[in-house]
């Protein structure tokens, strides 16, 4: 039967399969209310540093932490924004999860920098106002860090 | 390496598309499927059951939220038809690339 096939028959078969990967692929990303949380999260973070004592930032950190943890085991893959599937995981880069705790402690850093400059500078709230900042880019950059593994994804489909 | 397999089940275009969702994902909903394909509930259900009685996908009805889905995963037979034929698709592409290549190093 594959003799009766022709090369342009293949072809826009094959091409057709390349578009529904690519319509699964368009899927990756994670859930938008995992990047809301995270950032107002950040914000009342940096709001009980700036108010409450010491001890109260510490264990509010270790919540954060723990509750972070516990959602990101199934959403930190990008294979489950959706409830209508579930992304083969060959489909998407096995990096993704480090991409993201990456991108998250660079976030951090820039909170601890941007809090420093802030103090320095005689502010009344430094963590506070690093926060809404750092809140702002997690907002911007984590959906664009989602659609550069998209991208990355996509030119993985044969041409 | 796959082995290149015309499989004259999946290789309608509509069969091919379901199975090609399906080959990306661990599963998909019936409703994901039936929207991106632009089918009818009773087209994509005719197209599921005949891959399904032929052992190329695996039906599952989980109850969520109270509602009971409809979801459609390959089974691993499914899996290595659609890989086979893939491979056939591109084993006539590249025979024919080939047939053309030495075409025109004759002329």
């Amino acid at each position: 039967m594959s003799d009766d096939i022709t090369y342009e028959e293949a072809r826009s078969t094959l091409g057709s399969i390349e578009q529904r990967r690519r319509q699964v692929i368009a899927e990756i990303d994670m859930p938008r209310w995992y990047w809301w949380g995270l950032a107002v999260g950040w914000i009342v973070l940096g709001a009980i540093s700036d108010i409450g004592s010491a001890w109260l930032a510490a264990a509010a950190t270790l919540v954060f932490g723990a509750v972070h943890s516990a959602v990101a085991q199934r959403v930190l893959s990008g294979r489950h924004r959706s409830p209508q599937l579930s992304i083969h995981a060959d489909v998407v880069s096995r990096h993704v999860p480090a991409l993201v705790i990456g991108f998250l402690l660079s976030m951090a850093a820039a909170t601890i920098v941007l809090a420093l400059l802030a103090e320095a500078d005689g502010a009344r709230h430094p963590v506070t106002m690093a926060s809404v900042v750092v809140a702002v880019a997690v907002l911007l950059g984590g959906p664009g860090l989602m659609a550069a593994v998209r991208r990355r994804a996509e030119r993985s489909v044969p041409a | 390496m796959v082995e290149a397999r015309f499989d004259e089940l999946i290789h309608p275009s509509t069969r091919l598309s379901i199975v090609a969702l399906l080959a990306s994902a661990d599963w998909i909903d019936f409703a994901f499927v039936r929207d991106r394909l632009g089918l009818s509930d009773s087209a994509l259900s005719k197209q599921l059951t005949t891959l399904e009685e032929a052992g190329y996908i695996v039906i599952e009805r989980p109850v969520s939220n109270r509602r009971r889905r409809v979801r459609a995963r390959l089974s691993d037979t499914g899996r290595a038809a659609f890989e086979g034929h893939v491979a056939a698709l591109r084993a006539v592409i590249a025979s024919a690339e080939s047939v053309g290549a030495s075409d025109r190093a004759r002329t």
